[in-house]
Order: C-alpha cells, then structure tokens, then sequence
C-alpha cells in the first residue's frame, strides 16, 4: 500500500481540492479575486514559455496577444451582445488568426534578438492604435462593464469558471509538450539545423507555436475582461509585461510548472507586498533576484531538490523496517 | 544514384566552392577530403540545403533536388550528421533517434530499431547532454539513420575519437553500408582512414576539385602530396 503510495501526485491532488474548495472555506471577494489573477496570468505565462521556454521563440509580445483577445471578447459581448461562452473562443481565433498572419508569418523570417525586437514592436503599436479607435475600444480609458460570463455572476462563480479554464488550457499544453509536436518544438530549440536536416519542416512547426500559442493566449485576454469586467491600455504597459517575464523565469523557463509556479509567487507576493507600498517592485525586483542568485532554473529547481531530498528520506524508511 | 554538377558557392566575394562535380554510386562509401577551410562542410551544407548553391545542380535518383530544403531532402532520403558534436541536448537519446523517426521517416518504430543496431539501448533514458563524445556521435547518427536513408552523409565523424572508438565506428559504418545497403559519404582529415575505407573519393582544396577517382592512387598524387601531406604549401593536417 504504502509503496504505491506517490506523494507528488498527492500533492497535486491536495492542491487542486483546496482550489476547489477554497471558496467554502470562508475565502474573502478579495482572496478569490486575487486567484482568478493567478489563473489567468498562468495561462498567460504558461503559453508565453511555450513560445520562448519550449520553442526557443524569443517572442516579448505576449501580452499584446492577451490584449487582442481581451478587446475583442469586450467588444463583441458590449457591443454586438455576443454571449461570453461564445466571445471566448472568438477571441482566441481572432487572435491566432491575426497573430500568426500579421506576426507569425513576418517574425519567422527572423531569428533570434529580432524576432524579439519585431514582436516588442508589435505589442508597442496597440495602445496607439487603441487609442486612435476610441469610439470601438474605448481610447485610454478603455472598456468598461463589459458584461460577465452569466448574468448576475458574483465572484464565486467568476472563480470556479475561470478555474476549469486553467486546467483545460494547462491540459492542452501538457498534451502539446508531451506529443512529435512538443518534441519538435524543443529539437529546433537545441539545435535548428539539425532538427531541419531530420525532416522537421521548421517554418510550419514554428507557425504552429504562434497559432497555438495566441490562440490559448487571446482565449485568456477573453476570459480576463468577462470575469473582471474591464480592459484598458495599461494592460499593455510595462508593468504587466515585466511581471510575466518574470513569472517565467521566476518559476522556471521551458518547464511544465515554473510558470504556474511563477505566477503563483508573483500574482500572491505582488498583492501581499502592497502593505509595503512604494517598495512593492522593488521588494519583488529583490525576491526575484534572491531565488535566481541560488536557484537559477527558478523555484522549479528549489522544488526539485527538496523533492529529491524526500525521496531521500522515503528510501531510508524501507531498509530499517 | 547521386550526383553535383558545376557546384558553386560563393559568400559575399569569398567563392567557397568551384564547379564541384562528383558522382556517387548506390551502394558505394564515397570519401571527401582536404584541408580546413578546403569546403568539404559547405559543401555538406550545400548538397543538404542549408544553403543554397550560387550555381550548379544536384541530383538525387536521377531527380534535380537543388534548392530542396532540408527537410525535403531528408524525407527523399538523404540524411547527414554535423562536424560539430550536435544532438538535442534536452531530450533523451530516445527521443533524439524519435525526432528522425517521427519527422524524417514517417515511421516511430524506426527508433527502436536503430537503439538496437548501435546498442544504445542502455543509455535510452538519459538526457544528450549527460553524454561522452562518442556516444554523442552515436547519437547523431542514429537520429540522421533513424529517418530511414538512403543516402547517408557523414561529416568527420571520428574527429576527437581514440583508436578504439575509431576502429568501431568505422565498424558500425561498414555494417550500415554492408548489411543495410545504405551509400555513404565520408569526410575524414585522416588520409590513411579513407583510403581503408572508401574506394573513390574527391580531394577539395580551396574549393576546387584537386582529385577526383580511385582511393588507392591518392598517395601517388603529386598534387594531392604537395597541398594535402605537406608539400610546399602544405598546412600538415595528415601527420601520421
């Protein structure tokens, strides 16, 4: 009994009964706010390493694709009374479609720090071109009341949807890194020309990270606006953008869990350091800093050696008895 | 079954290669040899599609492939291995062998049995990176037969090996030749390694074809002597 017994895969079980049964354990409008964030932003994460973790595609336009889906959802539920279960998926194909297209296509011609700087400029254009199309987006101001996933949905049930939403996107992409696409992803990434000379068709397995990716992306940005009712262009601005960054490398970049992880220490830490105020960043800059100066692969690697260090203790029981 | 016509490759107003012609027959273990910077990886690279060649032709089972990319070249059956040690560092060295299987041959199964034929069957597990040179080598080229060539091209495979691992990498690739009827071209710096092993081959030098023909007559060359073993001129690469 207690051989077979696994204590990650009871781990993993205590955590995903404690999110489930989070809010009837008295958890306050604020608390399950802030765990709607971490789903989302993990989604975010999640797909961005997909992208630059697993495909090796330094890509730093993320989150315009988040932004894209966002207002899209927002417009077409606001404007057009579309249903949010449909505005989603809308949202997810508006956004491959013109990020593999007007992105995709261009960046892959590219390699290296310039499809880095191409993507940065692309994200870079929106809140100029948001704020042009004012009467549509709403201009700097944004949109507002977009309508939530059901009438009258209070936080609970934002909570619980946006919850099954992350474990389906995460399910999606551990299926994707787990299958011959996944693989190919990480052989162009060691070695391009090799993975090239095996028959890998290098240009189509690269679009099919941007399609997957926006596509996973945008459905979030659609997510996003229907359960916290609002999108502006600050969404675009540094701050969002440096803290994703930095839920991958936090976590752990071109692993399953670093961003989950990452996004989990950035999404809590980042609120529970406002009761330091100005210092919030800063404190957060230093914690960063801190975990990569000791365990470079990010918090992943922290788990890993205390993961090892009680498999260590689990092997010594068996030999004494 | 395999042949360049008037290859030429040119970068800028550097000409890496010349009206490179040379013909491989099916079943043969063709060789190439020369001194650093002669051209033979350009020319690798060329044949493979990695770049494209200035000018000339390639033509593969009487098929004009020039300007294929590499992975339509692989998927015809032409697999190469790199000078520089190169396997998927990440993967394990299953899943590299997979890579060539899954995308170059279409057929999963393929993998498994090239674990077998190079016995690698009890380092599958462990990540690329964890490797020593040689097995690193193994690796490479179980991936390039993995896509089931037909062609296979090899590019200084044994640089940086010891006597031993020599003796049975040139084993293994006398087997493929022999037992799995796959044509071979070789690279190799060592002369006396060639001429044991092939029975045609070329002679770059600065990009151009310094000797083109039997294996056993390239000692007796005058050209190939003075620029490859150290004439004047010679850069003394084949001290033996």
């Amino acid at each position: 009994m207690l051989k077979n017994f696994n204590w990650k895969s009871a781990l993993y079980i205590l955590v995903i009964a404690f999110i489930l049964l989070y809010p009837w354990l008295g958890a306050s409008s604020y608390n399950k706010h802030l765990f709607i964030l971490f789903f989302i932003w993990s989604i975010v994460a999640a797909n961005w390493n997909l992208m630059m973790g697993y495909a090796g595609i330094n890509s730093l336009g993320n989150i315009g694709f988040m932004a894209i889906g966002g207002y899209t959802a927002g417009i077409l539920a606001k404007s057009f009374g579309i249903p949010p279960l449909l505005t989603v998926p809308i949202a997810g194909l508006v956004t491959s479609l013109v990020v593999t297209l007007a992105l995709g296509l261009p960046a892959l011609r590219l390699s290296g720090i310039y499809i880095a700087l191409l993507t940065l400029i692309f994200a870079d254009t929106l809140p100029s071109l948001l704020t042009q199309t004012r009467e549509i987006t709403g201009g700097a101001m944004g949109l507002h009341e977009i309508p939530p996933f059901y009438p009258g949905m209070d936080k609970t049930g934002a909570y619980y949807i946006c919850f099954v939403f992350f474990l389906i996107v995460l399910g999606i992409i551990y299926r994707v890194i787990h299958s011959p696409t996944g693989m190919a992803f990480v052989a162009l990434r060691d070695s391009e020309n090799f993975a090239y000379c095996l028959g890998v068709n290098k240009f189509r397995e690269r679009l099919k990270v941007f399609a997957l990716s926006s596509l996973l992306t945008g459905a979030a940005g659609g997510m996003y606006v229907h359960a916290l009712g609002d999108i502006s262009p600050t969404t675009l601005g540094i701050e969002p953008f440096l803290l994703t960054i930095a839920m991958i490398e936090l976590g752990g970049v071109g692993t399953f869990f670093g961003p989950i992880l990452g996004a989990a220490v950035i999404v809590f830490g980042n609120e529970f350091l406002r009761l330091a105020g100005t210092l919030r960043l800063t404190l957060l800059g230093a914690l960063i800093c801190t975990i990569i100066l000791f365990y470079p692969g990010g918090v992943i690697q922290l788990f890993h050696s205390l993961e090892h260090q009680i498999e260590r203790l689990l092997k010594r029981k068996p030999s004494t008895s | 079954m395999f042949a360049t016509k008037d290859i030429s490759k040119s970068f800028g107003k550097l000409t890496a290669l010349s009206n490179v012609s040379f013909e491989v027959e099916e079943g043969e273990i063709f060789g190439i040899a020369g001194p650093n910077g002669a051209g033979k990886s350009t020319l690798f690279n060329v044949i493979t599609g990695v770049y494209a060649p200035t000018s000339g032709k390639i033509f593969f089972r009487g098929k004009d492939i020039t300007n294929f990319k590499p992975d339509q070249i692989c998927h015809l059956g032409i697999a190469r291995t790199f000078q520089i040690p190169t396997a998927f560092h990440t993967l394990t060295v299953y899943d590299n062998l997979r890579v060539g299987a899954i995308f170059g041959a279409k057929r999963p199964e393929s993998a498994d049995e090239v674990l077998e034929l190079l016995g690698l069957q009890e380092v599958r597990h462990r990540p690329a990176r964890n490797l020593d040179l040689y097995t690193t080598k193994l690796v490479m080229l179980g991936a390039a037969l993995a896509t089931d060539c037909k062609l296979l091209m090899l590019d200084e495979p044994m640089a940086g090996l010891s006597m031993v691992e020599i003796n049975n990498f040139l084993e293994i690739v006398r087997h493929i030749n022999q037992e799995k009827g796959i044509t071979i071209i070789i690279i190799e710096h060592l002369l006396d390694i060639l001429i044991s092993l092939t029975k045609r081959m070329l002679i770059l030098s600065d990009g151009q074809v310094l000797y083109l023909g039997d294996s056993a007559g390239v000692a007796e060359d005058r050209r190939v002597v003075e620029v490859y073993l150290g004439g004047k001129g010679g850069v003394g690469h084949a001290r033996h």
